[in-house]
């Protein structure tokens, strides 16, 4: 599906497979302690050739009558003099820094490769003095199993890096592996600071979109075509908040690389949907330096009751507290009623014998925490629904402390004097422009975040499980520092809802594009479940711990080295991961970089002025 | 054509294989320096006379940079190979076989680095072949060259079958082999000044003796040609330092000096001590007689020295040779894998 003119991009001196005649760079060696193996060979670099680590390469061998010809990777090169011991070196100037000996150095150069593919497939080693050349666009596209993938499922994820500089083309990903026929997830790690989580998710939804987009356009009435709903949350600085802006620091230098991934015209997010959480007197969006154009969001009880998140308002500790969630649980099945529809789904309303407001709520809680349990008519609601009088008094006034901190501390989130709010709406019928939600605005309280993170998952799970799902959506759930979220060894409702939508919901259209800047504090679940792990650069002692341990040793000390724009890319099908450059952002990552800039109002806030 | 014995010959006369004797590598001067009729004084007297016999520093004779007689090429030969089997004569005299590895290359310097010029490399097996019939052997080296290996027919002169001499028959007939690829390393280019690791004897006819500017370093010493008179001299020369040249020779005079290019340590007496010749004639009529071009080569030679340390032979060599030596271990196989193979050929 996707069309990708990579020659009528590249420029010769990048390009060396634009070359007539392969590139040839050395032969393959292998003598005693550098022997060739079915993973990894070396060769010897001929004079006056270049040969840089993360190099492509490849090598035809003869090998019992059939010709094979072996992919590789540059792991390492290596240079030596002739000198036996650096002795020898010290000795041939007799320490003079200035001596000129004779001779030029005889030294010389070899590398380590290691093996990517081979073709037809075999496990074994090429075969000493084997000629290694440079790869070009159609062997990296091989060596990282552009073949494999289904024709119209790929996504371009970057530019495969050839070296220090030059490019081998687009890296592909498989879009089966993605987006749950095989896999699914994507996850990334990286140092934080560095640009190397959020734009780099971004540029997966933008070229999503920009898939869908095109199927769109090419087939609008295949029923099962593939729709994406990216739903983003802004975890820091109202970020993303400009994803709909241009970039001031995009240039035309910038364009190429997006030429390469076939995309001539790179726009900023369009359409895009903001929500910010309701203020606690007006109800308007929270200041977020967008002066139009941001939703509030927030939740009266009703909207907690119907949408069965009574439970998700509580932190882990107290979840986790057997007394404590079964007095939770219990209030909520008495705060509950459900009715069945006729094509038996299940309704839930907020039973009209209770409370109806989080102010009522709280009164009515304040009220059982200092009543003896006997002759309590309220324990019983109108349909019938009992409460339980075997908790205890104490875990009543435990209930009432939770409620009336989160009640009082969560702004106008939760709508405390009336019934409804604006509860976030994610469902779509279609693919649509990004939705993108803060969770910022509630840095101070965590379990606030923690929550609106569960809604939405909740609603995601139950819009892709009911009777009306839609064939092909995808919900493509964007969230940074997953730490917070599910960290690892945790057991409450909303670390369980994230483990259970990375571990059993990719195949019903739900697909998290989680990052952290360490993936050893995330649960292992939601690691493991990433069919794509993405590695940014990323501190040594996050590598030495056992997340990473699948890793090679050269790709873990690549890791520790990738400029900015640089990913290290780790699927299934590739033997050793893909390194990418990661086309610069055409959208703005934060406020001041966007086309517009910030001036002083008169009533003193900052506000966006349109330039 | 019907083949006689072929590869089966050695079978066939009873050969019999002979364990590994530690093999050890043939330079082109070990154990060859001829044994020449002690130095005569008006020979000894050439560049000085005895009673002015001093050692000379060469240290500050620094040749001009254009000086046209800088040795641009290095050629070095290499002989490994050991006796493998004996087998027996129709009379029964035992005759001992040997395999080997010969070669020659040369390095050429451009502008400072030293690239290889020439290089040839043959797997040959010789014995005496006197004994047998000759259709038995041509039929032997005839299947022996379907596996890239050359038969070098020995024949002792005064033929003996005495077994040791026959060996040492065999090893000189290699060498002798090894000196052809030499002298053809060696023609192959005449115009450059060149300098051969060895005596200049073994490679009589590969040049012009008046006119190619060829030098012979010889790094072993089987024999020393000054009398007992000079050799405190030679003892205490310092590094930097020669003797005064001196003529030698047979059928090609030369010219020869000996210089110190390391100091003597805890090692034998002639430790660092290198000796060099050139062609009597050339030196004569294309330079003059002039000693300044002993001194520069001298010096050259000096600074070419090899630094390398963790290299045996470090004390007595220059460093291009060197890099000649590594090249042919570099280009030969394994001894022992193309003895294994040559059973297998045999079948013994």
């Amino acid at each position: 599906m996707q069309t990708i003119d990579h020659e009528a991009h590249q420029t010769a001196d990048e390009q060396y497979d634009l070359l007539e005649e392969p590139h040839c760079l050395g032969l393959v060696g292998s003598p005693q302690g550098q022997e060739a193996t079915s993973r990894r060979f070396f060769f010897w670099v001929k004079r006056d050739a270049l040969v840089e680590e993360t190099q492509l390469v490849y090598c035809d061998s003869v090998i019992a009558n059939r010709r094979y010809r072996f992919y590789g990777i540059v792991e390492e090169v290596v240079r030596r003099s002739r000198k036996r011991s650096m002795d020898d070196e010290i000795d041939q100037a007799d320490g003079d820094i200035d001596y000129d000996p004779p001779f030029e150095s005889d030294g010389y150069t070899y590398a380590r490769v290691s093996i990517l593919a081979v073709e037809p497939r075999v496990l074994t080693p090429p075969r000493e003095r084997s000629k290694v050349y440079l790869a070009g666009e159609r062997e990296a596209a091989i060596a990282y199993a552009a073949g494999e993938i289904r024709p119209g499922r790929e996504l371009p994820i970057g530019l495969i890096k050839n070296g220090g500089e030059p490019l081998a083309g687009a890296g592909l990903l498989d879009l089966d592996y993605l987006l749950g026929l095989n896999g699914g997830h994507l996850n990334v790690t990286g140092s934080t600071g560095r640009g190397t989580k959020s734009s780099f998710l971004l540029f997966v939804v933008w070229m999503l979109l920009h898939y869908c987009r095109e199927l769109e356009r090419l087939a609008p009435s295949q029923p099962d075509r593939t729709r994406v709903v990216p739903v983003i949350f802004n975890v820091k600085n109202y970020d993303l908040f400009f994803i709909d802006r241009q970039c001031k620091h995009f240039g035309p230098e910038h364009q190429a690389d997006w030429l390469r991934l076939g995309v001539s015209d790179p726009r900023p997010f369009r359409n895009v949907t903001f929500y910010a959480p309701a203020s606690k007197e007006s109800g308007l969006p929270v200041y977020t330096r967008r002066s139009e154009g941001v939703i509030p969001y927030s939740w009266g009880l009703q909207d907690i009751i119907e949408s069965a998140l009574f439970r998700y308002l509580f932190a882990e500790e107290d979840a986790s507290d057997p007394n404590f969630g079964a007095l939770v649980l219990d209030v909520e099945a008495f705060l509950t009623r459900e009715q069945r529809r006729a094509d038996g789904s299940l309704v839930r309303t907020l039973s009209p014998s209770g409370p109806q407001t989080f102010q009522e709520l709280l009164e009515w809680v304040n009220r059982r925490s200092n009543k003896r349990a006997d002759g309590d008519n309220e324990s019983e609601g109108k349909e019938g629904t009992q409460l339980s009088q075997n908790h205890h008094l104490q875990t009543w006034k435990k209930l009432y402390r939770r409620l009336f901190l989160l009640v009082s501390e969560s702004s106008g989130v939760l709508r405390r004097h009336e019934r409804q709010g604006r509860p976030l709406d994610v469902v779509r019928a279609d693919t649509s422009d990004p939705l993108v939600i803060d969770l910022f605005s509630l840095a101070g309280m965590p379990e606030m975040q923690r929550f609106v993170v569960a809604t939405i998952f909740r609603q995601l799970v139950e819009a892709r499980s009911g009777s009306g799902v839609v064939s092909g959506l995808v919900y493509i759930v964007m969230l940074d520092e997953l730490n917070r979220f599910a960290p690892r060894g945790a057991r409450d409702p909303i670390t369980q809802l994230i483990e259970t939508v990375a571990a059993e919901m990719r195949s019903q259209g739900i697909i998290l594009l989680g990052a952290q800047q360490q993936a050893s504090r995330v649960s292992e679940k939601v690691i493991e479940n990433a069919a794509i792990k993405v590695l940014g650069r990323t501190g040594s002692l996050e590598l030495g711990t056992p997340v990473w341990r699948f890793l090679s040793e050269s790709a873990r000390e690549r890791a520790l080295n990738l400029r900015i724009n640089e990913k290290l890319i780790i699927q299934d099908a590739f033997r050793e991961p893909m390194l990418v450059r990661v086309p610069f952002p055409v959208w703005a990552m934060n406020a001041e970089e966007a086309l517009s800039s910030l001036s002083a109002t008169s009533d003193g806030q900052d506000d966006l002025i349109e330039r | 054509m019907t083949r006689i014995g072929g590869l089966d010959f050695l079978k066939n006369n009873g050969a019999r294989r002979v364990r590994n004797d530690q093999p050890r590598p043939w330079l082109i001067e070990e154990g060859n320096e001829v044994i020449v009729e002690e130095v005569r004084e008006e020979l000894l007297n050439y560049e000085r006379s005895r009673e002015h016999w001093a050692g000379i520093d060469v240290l500050s004779a620094r040749p001009p940079v254009d000086w046209p007689w800088w040795p641009r090429r290095f050629v070095d030969g290499k002989n490994v190979g050991r006796t493998v089997a004996w087998l027996q004569t129709r009379e029964g005299f035992p005759v001992p076989v040997r395999l080997a590895e010969i070669g020659a290359a040369a390095l050429i310097d451009q502008a400072g680095l030293l690239r290889r010029e020439y290089e040839a490399v043959e797997r040959v097996v010789s014995l005496a072949v006197e004994g047998f019939p000759w259709d038995e052997v041509e039929s032997f080296a005839a299947a022996l060259g379907e596996h890239d290996l050359r038969l070098l027919p020995c024949h002792p002169s005064p033929m003996s079958y005495s077994f040791e001499q026959m060996r040492r028959a065999v090893q000189n007939r290699m060498q002798e082999e090894m000196d052809l690829l030499m002298r053809r390393a060696l023609a192959c280019n005449l115009q450059l000044p060149t300098l051969v690791d060895g005596r200049l004897e073994p490679c009589v006819g590969a040049f012009d003796q008046d006119s190619a500017p060829i030098v012979g370093l010889i790094k072993t010493h089987a024999r020393v040609y000054l009398p007992s008179r000079e050799l405190p001299l030679l003892y205490e020369l310092e590094p930097g330092q020669r003797t005064p040249a001196f003529c030698i020779g047979g059928k090609l005079p030369l010219v020869t000096w000996y210089l110190r290019l390391n100091p003597l340590g805890s090692e034998l007496p002639y430790w660092g001590l290198v000796r060099l010749e050139i062609s009597r004639s050339f030196y004569e009529g294309f330079i003059g007689g002039d000693p300044r071009y002993i001194d520069y080569l001298s010096h050259i030679i000096y600074s070419y020295r090899c630094k390398n340390h963790s290299y045996g032979r470090a004390a007595i060599s220059i460093y291009p040779i060197q890099r000649v030596e590594e090249t042919l271990e570099a280009l030969f196989t394994p001894n022992e894998m193309l003895v294994q193979r040559f059973y297998r050929y045999t079948n013994i």
